[in-house]
């Protein structure tokens, strides 16, 4: 199991935060396994751009994968480690943490905006 | 801030669609559609009580009969099912699988079902428990697939309560589910979306008609059906059929009211012999017509001019009561107590 992947100046993880390498991850959290051709088509992305993707996260030990024998063409499935699933949910809970902190930050300056209005009709 | 909601509902919307990322295949829903439509219509032909004349060997036969043809859909889905996806570069995820296995399971349970109600009675609502069956199979694994197949099934399950619900005759029950399975299952193929989120009015839209193609059809057929007007010109007197040379004519027969009926029972069982022929008289309230074809009543009769009807579809009985007593003066007696309802 790897260690945690470096995290970005937004204290994110710089290889989950990239819009392709998430849905990916997330996909697999709730599909448990899939082929190369369903991640291609359920993402919508080309064939190079998928591979790219899918090796960063197989090289930060996020997927794992495994060839499947029950077919003659011998298929690899791609599945999501403990420490990608890990990944993910300290992911989420960064994102959360941010959209919190924003929202107080907000909410301030609504509230600011409101009482201006209030003193200066 | 935007970007931070953004990543987190393209992270919901995958855990969604990797929840529900199975597929029905189009060719299941077509073979087995087809499989319960012939198995609905064919094997009343098939196990009959001339072909099988012994009532338990019959059930068996059923039994066996339903497991046999079942079992090699099922077989034949499967691998085809695994033929397509290994084509397709696609996987068969745990999920599939274990939907696949509850479908086999809900067909294993129509089958017990239909065993038992050869020794259990429940006859009357095999045709319902088999929609039934076949639409929860349906709507499980639409929760993890697509929206469209959850429609269909619970529609397909309500279709079987409503027809129980109304006391529908057996006839229109048999038609209803064949048309459910063998239209409907093979329409349902044609408007699997790979599961598209649509508004609840377009999913409505394609139910409604989903719901007219499997409905009419066997609706008009069964109207068409029962009443069926026979085609053998006026009817004739009791005394003039039983003058008549040729007793293997077609012909109608009018019995009027008053005329007493013969009824012959038998009753045989565990500590009753089937020996003695009893006979009991049915004094007619009502004038009848009966239609004979080659001499023999086909079902068909009418009450007092009324609508021709068919037999099986028209005549129930109910509330049968047994009941035995032993007295001093009279001995053992017993007595029997039905209720004959003829809907005319």
């Amino acid at each position: 199991m790897t260690s945690q992947s470096p995290l970005s100046e937004a204290g994110l993880d710089i290889v989950l935060h990239q819009p392709i390498r998430t849905r990916i991850v997330a996909y697999l959290i709730g599909r448990g396994e899939a082929t190369f051709t369903e991640l291609k088509q359920t993402l919508q992305v080309s064939d190079g751009n998928l591979e790219s993707h899918l090796k960063k996260l197989i090289a930060a030990e996020y997927l794992t994968t495994r060839k499947d024998s029950s077919n003659a063409r011998r298929q690899t499935v791609y599945s999501l480690t403990h420490s990608g699933e890990a990944a993910l949910r300290r992911y989420i809970a960064s994102l959360q943490r941010m959209l919190g902190f924003d929202a107080k930050v907000r909410a301030r300056s609504s509230a600011a905006a409101k009482g201006k209005l209030a003193w200066n009709p | 801030m935007s970007s931070v909601t953004t990543q987190l509902e393209a992270i919901h919307s995958m855990l969604s669609a990797g929840h529900r990322s199975i597929r029905m295949q189009r060719h299941s829903l077509v073979l087995w559609g087809i499989a319960g439509a012939t198995l609905c219509l064919a094997t009343e032909h098939i196990i009959t009580p001339a072909r099988f004349p012994v009532h338990w060997l019959r059930a068996v036969a059923l039994l066996i009969f339903l497991a046999v043809v079942l079992s090699a859909v099922a077989l034949a889905d499967f691998h085809y099912t695994r033929y397509r996806i290994r084509v397709r570069d696609e996987s068969l995820s745990f999920v599939q699988e274990q939907v696949i296995k509850v479908w086999w399971l809900l067909a294993g349970m129509g089958i017990l079902f239909t065993f038992g109600t050869a020794f259990f009675g429940g006859g009357y609502m095999v045709f319902v428990v088999w929609l039934v069956l076949f639409g929860l199979g349906i709507y499980i694994h639409g929760l993890f697939s697509e929206e469209m197949l959850e429609w269909a099934g619970v529609m397909m399950i309500l279709l079987g309560v409503a027809a129980l619900a109304l006391s529908a005759p057996y006839r229109a029950m048999q038609w209803l589910a064949a048309s459910g399975f063998g239209l409907g299952m093979p329409l349902l193929s044609l408007m699997l979306d790979r599961g598209k989120s649509k508004s609840v009015r377009i999913r409505a839209s394609q139910s409604a008609l989903w719901l007219a193609v499997v409905l009419v059809p066997p609706l008009v057929a069964y109207q068409f059906w029962k009443s069926e007007e026979p085609q053998s010109g006026a009817a004739i007197s009791l005394q003039s059929f039983q003058r008549q040379a040729d007793p293997s004519a077609t012909a109608v027969v009018a019995i009027p009211a008053g005329t007493r009926i013969p009824l012959k029972v038998r009753i045989a069982g565990d500590i009753v012999e089937d020996r003695d022929d009893m006979a009991l008289a049915l004094t007619l309230a009502k004038p009848i017509e009966i239609f004979l074809a080659d001499g023999r009543p086909d079902g068909r009769f009418r009450v007092a001019g009324g609508q021709w009807k068919r037999r099986a579809q028209s005549m129930w009985v109910q509330g049968v009561e047994l009941d035995g007593m032993v007295n001093p003066s009279a001995g053992p007696g017993a007595s029997l107590k039905l209720i004959l309802t003829v809907d005319h």
